[in-house]
């Protein structure tokens, strides 16, 4: 990788990850800003190992744990299996166009939405119908979100 | 391998006890995410500011119109527990009943009773409150009647002083300014009233009993022909504090011989006896001590955090009757 250095893509991740936070919960904004961390996450899967994509995603679970009490543990466990999985799918396809980037972007995010509705028993709640309503539209917005960060990563590379 | 070991602390982590997340969580919000929990506060602060003048003033109007709501509650509660002592004192023929004002006919002082033919109450009975008379029964159905008030144009009743020196008939008339006010007519000419003597009920003409209080004289209304006189008397009972009523029920022959003035606190002393080696000398004057109303619980006035806001004035007290009459 030349251009911004071998350094680019992780500080990408390093960003997304930072805006999640601010936007998220610095500002208040809540759901009114993309779920960036899975994106994140997934973005950073792409390329690395299956064992190091799950050891971010735990790291990056215990962040997002640590503000939202109720769910802290269950995000790391989510994430682990999102970034491990993940990084699988590199082994399943290779494409790094924007079409499969979207569509990886929004199935991961949805994945994350159910899962981590197992682990919590939300889904045993009645939150069934947000996972099917809900829950997509929070998928698109996050890949459109991945879509235009790497956009403007490659142009910057 | 790798993955396993973090998924394994992850599932750790769920089923760490509550306390010992709370303790990792707080570690975590107060090292790495310090600057976004600071971020947090410093956005939650902001909109309190902004959002303060509206809150506050939202917080302002519910707690003048609380204010107003307990205001009236505080003036009900008095009227109640003031004709609760009273019914305990009058005979047990008297039965409560609500007024409930004709929309239509608010200000001719015609309006409904709760109280009807099934409780007993016939046509003409007298209608009294904690202060005094308020009216009658004009006409009465199974479940409720129609009473009039001292206002109506068609009231009168049979009234004299609290000693039973002089005698009258009262109707309502309009006092200075528009007020609405009783006059007493038909009074001796050489009798003078003094201000705030009290009138009662003379028991005459069947219709009211004896002692019931009716108002103190406000003064002088006109004087007839130089042999009768008429004086203005403000009534004892607001038109505000005829929300709760009591009427007589079940004719009871025995109470038109009755006086009920001791039920309103009224003690009438005799007056003295006439020296006639002293006449043309000033008579000792005549005490009618005015009606004491029932006990009250002392009021609270709440603690009003701020400047506090002034509901509309509660009925004033009608009890007034406390002045000697001179009597001829």
């Amino acid at each position: 990788m030349r251009g911004v250095g071998r350094w680019g893509f992780p500080v990408l991740i390093g960003v997304l990850v930072v805006l999640h936070f601010v936007l998220r919960i610095g500002l208040g904004l809540g759901a009114l800003a993309p779920d960036l961390l899975v994106v994140a996450v997934l973005l950073a899967a792409r390329r690395m190992r299956a064992g190091n994509a799950a050891g971010l995603g735990f790291a990056l679970g215990l962040l997002e744990g640590a503000m939202v009490p109720m769910q802290f543990g269950a995000s790391a466990f989510v994430l682990v299996l999102l970034g491990f999985f993940g990084a699988r799918t590199r082994d399943l396809i290779a494409s790094d166009s924007a079409v499969f980037l979207a569509f990886y972007l929004f199935a991961g995010k949805w994945l994350f939405d159910v899962l981590l509705a197992v682990v919590t028993g939300g889904i045993f709640r009645g939150s069934v119908a947000n996972l099917f309503f809900l829950s997509p539209l929070e998928a698109i917005y996050a890949a459109a979100a991945g879509v235009v960060a790497v956009a403007v990563y490659r142009v910057a590379e | 391998m790798l993955a396993g070991v973090f998924a394994a602390l992850a599932l750790l982590l769920l089923i760490l006890p509550g306390q010992w997340r709370s303790q990792l969580a707080d570690g975590i919000r107060g090292t790495v995410l310090r600057p976004v929990t600071a971020l947090q506060r410093g956005a939650l602060e902001r909109d309190l500011r902004l959002a303060d003048p509206s809150r506050l003033r939202a917080e302002r109007d519910s707690l003048a119109a609380y204010l107003v709501d307990t205001a009236g509650l505080l003036a009900e509660n008095q009227q109640l527990r003031s004709l609760l002592g009273l019914q305990q004192r009058l005979p047990a023929t008297f039965l409560p009943a609500e007024v409930v004002r004709v929309p239509s006919r608010a200000m001719d002082g015609i309006f409904r009773l709760t109280a009807g033919a099934r409780d007993g109450v016939a046509a003409g009975a007298p209608i009294v409150g904690a202060s005094g008379l308020i009216g009658m029964v004009r006409s009465v159905d199974q479940n409720g009647a129609v009473g009039i008030d001292w206002t109506n144009a068609d009231f009168r009743a049979s009234a004299m002083t609290a000693d039973g020196d002089i005698f009258g008939i009262v109707e309502p008339r309009r006092g200075p300014g528009g007020e609405p006010m009783l006059a007493l007519t038909g009074a001796a000419f050489h009798a003078e009233l003094a201000e705030n003597t009290l009138i009662v009920t003379s028991g005459r003409g069947g219709v009211y009993p004896r002692g019931i209080p009716i108002g103190v004289v406000a003064g002088v209304d006109e004087e007839e022909g130089g042999w009768q006189r008429s004086y203005l008397v403000r009534p004892t009972v607001s038109p505000a504090e005829m929300a709760y009523v009591l009427v007589l029920g079940p004719r009871d022959p025995s109470l038109m011989g009755r006086d009920l003035a001791a039920s309103w606190g009224i003690t009438v002393t005799e007056p003295a006896a006439v020296d006639t080696t002293q006449l043309g000398a000033e008579p000792p004057p005549l005490t009618a001590p005015a009606p004491r109303a029932p006990a009250q619980p002392a009021q609270q006035q709440p603690a009003l955090l701020g400047r506090p806001i002034q509901p509309g004035a509660a009925p004033a007290n009608p009890d007034t009757a406390t002045q000697p009459g001179g009597t001829g």
